[in-house]
């Protein structure tokens, strides 16, 4: 969603808060498609209908708390990641007992294994995206086990540091359940 | 597949106006307490609580309706605040004496504390894109509010504070009218 859209989307859900109920419709056309993908990104197709109905209904449940200045979008997101981690929880708790090491199956051979590592290294670039370009560098240049001729190890170590830190907040706030 | 959509969509408006409700019922206590607090320093129960309730049931309602009434319930209740403490003053000093002779307070404060609290709702209402509906909504709230504390002095109270609340808006309604 591009900056202007979004700022839309945030202008329509403050008139929403104020208690302006013309612009609900135009802000669940907007809110419904992305919250939905979201949930779908981090959940199985039968949980993510659920999570994100549950967030959706939530979102419109606290929209007269909606502050002005905030960004709608980032707002009901994190709403939605509440509701992803309050149904992943309920999933682990769902399973009683855990798999020998010899049960499990082989992911090569699995084809839900390979879709969820999919899922997971797509929910890791997408971590990554939010993230600065100078961190981004520095993480993909730590991988590579690349460093600069221009930067110095302790500089190159500081920032690989702090580039973790920052990506590990951002993979928590997101995913972390 | 569209009556799923459209369910949810029902779902979805009903928790907004609900979660509207909710937060309307939570904000308004203090207009209860108002009432409890007056009620509690004069010592007289009735009417101090029952003009607090409905208080509190307007502001719900405005609140829950939102917009420019929603926004004007605050500053109503505030404006309504100084025909309140005029009318507990009057209630606890009702009189004041010079020499031999003494005078009863309560008209002045009750009918001055209204036409300040109306001078500063017409003043709100002439700010605002809204005036009429920020003037009904403020004034509803002001003369709710002084009514608690002006019922300690009885009904004459009230319609001097209300009659001061009309007065007070004179001058901001003329100015409203010679702008249209």
């Amino acid at each position: 969603m591009d900056q202007t859209k979004r700022a839309q989307l945030s202008m329509l859900m403050a008139r929403l808060a104020d208690g302006d109920r013309s612009v609900f419709d135009k802000v669940y056309a907007e809110l419904w498609p992305i919250v939905s993908a979201f949930c779908g990104k981090a959940l199985p197709a039968a949980d993510a209908e659920d999570a994100a109905q549950q967030a959706l209904l939530k979102v419109f449940d606290r929209a007269a708390t909606f502050e002005r200045d905030r960004d709608a979008l980032t707002w009901a997101l994190s709403i939605a990641v509440w509701e992803i981690k309050t149904i992943r929880k309920r999933l682990v708790r769902s399973k009683t007992t855990a798999l020998e090491e010899t049960q499990l199956p082989s992911i090569t051979d699995n084809p839900e294994g390979l879709a969820a590592e999919r899922q997971i290294v797509e929910a890791a670039r997408q971590v990554l995206g939010q993230l600065s370009v100078l961190d981004q560098q520095t993480l993909i240049a730590t991988f590579n086990q690349e460093v600069g001729d221009d930067i110095a190890g302790a500089t190159f170590r500081k920032r690989r540091e702090r580039a973790l830190a920052r990506l590990r907040d951002a993979w928590s706030r997101i995913y972390a359940s | 597949m569209q009556a799923e959509e459209s369910l949810l969509r029902g779902r979805a408006r009903r928790a907004y106006e609900w979660g509207r409700l909710r937060r309307a019922l939570g904000g308004s206590i203090p207009t209860l307490l108002v009432g409890g607090m007056v009620a509690a320093l004069v010592r007289e129960w009735s009417w101090p609580l029952v003009l607090g309730s409905i208080l509190y049931l307007a502001s719900v309602a405005l609140l829950w309706f939102g917009r420019s009434p929603g926004r004007s319930v605050l500053p109503g209740v505030v404006y309504g605040l100084l025909p309140l403490t005029g009318g507990v003053i009057a209630r606890l000093h009702g009189h004041v004496c010079m020499g031999m002779s003494c005078y009863s307070t309560c008209m002045f404060y009750c009918v001055g504390g209204g036409v300040l609290a109306g001078l500063l709702v017409g003043r709100l209402a002439f700010k605002s894109d809204s005036p009429t509906a920020v003037f009904m909504s403020a004034a509803a709230t002001a003369l709710l509010t002084g009514a608690i504390g002006s019922s300690c002095v009885g009904l004459h109270g009230i319609v001097g504070m209300a009659l001061g609340i009309g007065l007070g808006a004179v001058p901001h309604s003329l100015r409203l009218l010679g702008r249209r």
